[in-house]
């Protein structure tokens, strides 16, 4: 009998030896691919996990967003309750992104408080043909007069004296409408005379 | 290579899989398309909160959230000055989205003081190593306003060329030449209660002057503001009579038909039109505190 258990106890113990001699001296190759998983297992989770609150987030901005039904809504978003106002102030923020881009868009002026609000910078842009081109700056003092402090408005365009048809102090919106109407202009012009140039050196591709 | 070590290898591997599944039907929910989420700044620590993945706190992501929202709004405010217009909603709704270029649906609504209009138009983005191209079609522009007469050819155009820039700087001129107009028709009104009527109220392009003591002779000032093809606009004043037969010799100064008109259109060169059309209004009312004007 002994040698029975003797031979079962001896054979678990170099099973086990085996074991911790496996763990031990394991081959470099097998202990990275393990790590490699680990870490590409964790990764994974954070993609789902952001994936998950974006679209969470995308359903609830767009619900928030949303016009009609806004008092069942509320009473909704409620019922979820916690981060409400983060949901609300997230809302916000996605449509001010948007109503800032609309004015981009149509054409507005982008303006930029400089130096403290002892400034101003305007952006004029231009478009032919629905294709939006350059976009032209101009940086205006407020202080202690409304005067140009400098831009990169092509030098054929009569600044001053549009300056001086439509005084600063009061009618700079008028001013920067003239000057945004003769910048369209020359930007129509030169982008149809691209459109319109044929490469000369088309044949060499042929 | 141990059987602990395969094992735990094995579950990992299942794991990634599933993962994938996972992550790739998330992925075609693809909710992103209508509603905007700024890709960097407080926006993205807020979808990083909401996905447990990150260490702040909601308050923290919540105060630095407020903090940048006041930020937009100071900046609408001041965009919505200068640029005298106030857009009141805007969605964009991405309709095509690749590596390079993204294709999306704007529609906004705004208002240039009395003329509110909405815009709606495909923006197409093209990013190559230099720029990005934006690019605008199908372009479609509604006007809320009564007087669409003069403006019809003006949108379609518009909608030709896609100029939306052109189309907002003439909407504004277009909606500040209103603006004078109600400006001094509400102002005559005021002055002149008994004589001058609005029939269509302050947005009216007619101004109505009668004689309380002498019916069926009125004159009409009729103030058009046309727009032309090309976004010119130019304020339009006439002035229309009717009046009888019999109430014509009532009159020291005959202004009869046409040649009052004519005089009308003199005065409104000398004088402009605010005192051009008091001095029509006066010797209509034949007031006699006032030196009669010829």
């Amino acid at each position: 009998m002994e040698g029975a258990s003797t031979r079962g106890v001896l054979s678990h113990l170099s099973l086990l030896e085996e074991r911790a001699r496996g763990r031990r001296g394991q081959v470099p190759g097998q202990q990275s691919r393990v790590k490699e998983l680990r870490a590409q297992v964790e990764a994974l989770r954070a993609q789902r996990d952001q994936l998950k609150a974006e679209i969470r987030t995308h359903k609830n901005l767009q619900k928030l967003r949303a016009p009609e039904d806004s008092q069942r809504q509320e009473e909704e978003m409620d019922a979820e309750s916690e981060s409400s106002e983060l949901w609300h102030l997230m809302a916000r923020h996605s449509e001010l992104t948007d109503l800032l881009q609309a004015h981009r868009l149509i054409g507005g002026y982008d303006v930029i408080k400089t130096r403290q609000g002892k400034g101003l910078c305007f952006s004029l842009p231009t478009a032919y043909e629905g294709v939006y081109l350059e976009t032209y700056n101009l940086e205006v003092d407020l202080k202690p007069k409304v005067r140009i402090r400098g831009h990169n408005i092509p030098p054929f365009i009569p600044l001053s004296n549009f300056a001086e048809q439509s005084d600063l102090q009061t009618g700079m919106r008028a001013f920067l409408d003239t000057v945004s109407l003769h910048l369209n202009a020359f930007a129509g012009r030169k982008q149809q005379l691209t459109l319109l140039k044929v490469p000369d050196l088309s044949s060499f591709y042929l | 290579m141990s059987d602990e070590n395969s094992e735990e290898v094995t579950l990992l591997e299942a794991e990634v899989q599933r993962l994938q599944a996972e992550i790739k039907a998330l992925q075609q929910q693809d909710v992103s398309k209508d509603v905007t989420v700024q890709s960097r700044g407080c926006m993205q620590d807020a979808l990083r909160f909401l996905s447990g993945r990150s260490r702040d706190l909601e308050e923290t992501v919540v105060s630095r959230l407020k903090e940048e929202v006041e930020e937009l709004e100071e900046d609408l405010k001041l965009q919505t000055q200068w640029n005298g217009v106030s857009v009141n909603s805007c969605t964009t709704r991405t309709l095509q989205s690749r590596d390079q270029e993204r294709v999306q649906l704007c529609r906004l609504s705004a208002r240039c003081s009395q003329v509110e209009f909405q815009v709606e138009f495909q923006l197409s983005e093209v990013k190559d190593d230099l720029r990005t191209e934006r690019r605008i079609s199908d372009l479609n522009l509604v006007l809320d306003f009564s007087d669409l007469q003069s403006l019809s050819s003006f949108l379609s155009r518009m909608e030709e060329t896609r100029d939306l820039l052109l189309f907002l700087r003439t909407i504004r001129t277009f909606s500040e030449r209103c603006d004078d107009r109600t400006r001094t028709f509400q102002h005559f009104q005021e002055k002149f209660p008994s004589v001058v009527s609005l029939p269509e109220g302050c947005g009216s392009e007619v101004m109505i002057l009668n004689h309380p003591e002498l019916p069926g002779c009125a004159f009409f000032v009729h103030w058009s503001i046309e727009v032309s093809v090309g976004g010119a606009v130019a304020p339009n004043i006439q002035l229309l009579s009717k009046i009888p037969e019999q109430a014509m010799e009532q009159f020291p100064y005959p202004p009869a038909g046409g040649a009052a008109a004519e005089a009308f259109q003199s005065l409104l060169r000398i004088l402009g039109p605010e005192a051009a059309i008091e001095s029509i209004i006066r010797a209509v009312s034949l007031s006699e505190d006032e030196e009669p004007c010829g």
